[in-house]
């Protein structure tokens, strides 16, 4: 999904705090759901570069058979 | 307008909830009271004030919230006409939270003395202004649920269900179609979510064809489905079935 509308954030720290922030809430809405999942953030200034893209990984793996 | 006329918002909400006598009324409608008007973000009490009066919100929104120390944000509620956010300080002598407008707003200031002195000549007025305090706290209750258990999707539906219908009953929003004023920011803080979360479920509303946003105008396309989608249960809210 893409925001156009964007936010007004002061620096690149804030910026890079909200992306990661966004990426628990993301998770933690869409998980659990499957055993392999990754959800990546691109953080884009106004005039569209692309500034930061930050990527959050779940791989659950069974250890043992079921008994 | 007279002051009479600021407070009857007062009295209408509180009807919404309970059967008020004609005496009752008059006698509410006719507590002192200062008109004050606020801009966005100004404050009403703040966290630590010892007030001497409580507000009846006339027009616009408002909202209680902590900072905490990190300066982070927790929005507790959404205030509209006919509310008294702040009531608590009649008995609760030091503010634990603070009280804001959302929009311009109207508030009338009404001093407790003469609330208090209300109450101890109208024992029915207290319960009227008790259920009210209870009421609000079942409210909270809600949120804590929707922050703790909801997705984000259900929480935000949820928020829209509630919102709608307790404007629609002090006449503020009808045929499903309700002046939004809260910003992303504003939701975030109130939900528990980054503004990035409510921009992506909002668009998902959206996309479900259960909302639209046009402005500052949020319209429910279906109601029904709105509802489900939310797990929205009106009981909490308390609302007479008459009004």
């Amino acid at each position: 999904m893409r925001d156009d509308e964007g936010l007004e954030l002061p620096d690149r720290e804030s910026a890079r705090r909200e992306a990661i922030c966004s990426l628990l809430d993301i998770a933690r809405d869409e998980l659990p759901d499957g055993d392999h999942r990754s959800f990546v953030i691109t953080v884009r200034d106004g005039g569209e570069t692309s500034l930061l893209s930050a990527r959050l990984a779940l791989d659950a793996t069974w250890l043992a058979q079921a008994g | 307008m007279s002051d009479r006329d600021h407070l009857s918002k007062l009295t209408r909400r509180l009807q919404t909830n309970t059967e008020l006598s004609q005496v009752e009324i008059d006698r509410l409608e006719s507590l002192p009271m200062q008109i004050r008007t606020l801009a966005r973000f100004q404050d009403v009490v703040q966290e630590g004030d010892h007030p001497t009066q409580s507000c009846v919100v006339l027009r616009g929104w408002l909202f209680r919230y902590r900072i905490l120390e990190s300066g982070r944000r927790q929005i507790l509620s959404f205030h509209v006409a006919g509310e008294m956010p702040d009531l608590h300080s009649i008995y609760l002598e030091v503010m634990d939270h603070s009280l804001a407008a959302l929009t311009p707003c109207d508030v009338a200031l009404v001093p407790h003395r003469p609330l208090q002195e209300f109450v101890a000549d109208h024992p029915r007025i207290g319960a009227v202004l008790w259920r009210d305090t209870l009421i609000d706290a079942g409210i909270f209750r809600e949120w804590m649920v929707g922050i703790g258990r909801r997705s984000a999707f259900e929480r935000l539906a949820h928020l829209i269900c509630e919102m709608y219908l307790r404007l629609a009953h002090v006449g503020l929003a009808q045929d499903h179609s309700l002046e939004w004023p809260v910003t992303r920011t504003d939701l975030g803080d109130a939900t528990g979510m980054t503004s990035v979360h409510v921009t992506r479920m909002l668009g998902e509303l959206r996309r479900a064809r259960l909302v639209a946003l046009q402005g500052s105008t949020l319209t429910i396309l279906d109601w029904g489905r709105l509802v489900a989608a939310a797990g929205f249960d009106p009981g909490y809210l308390h609302l007479r079935p008459s009004s």
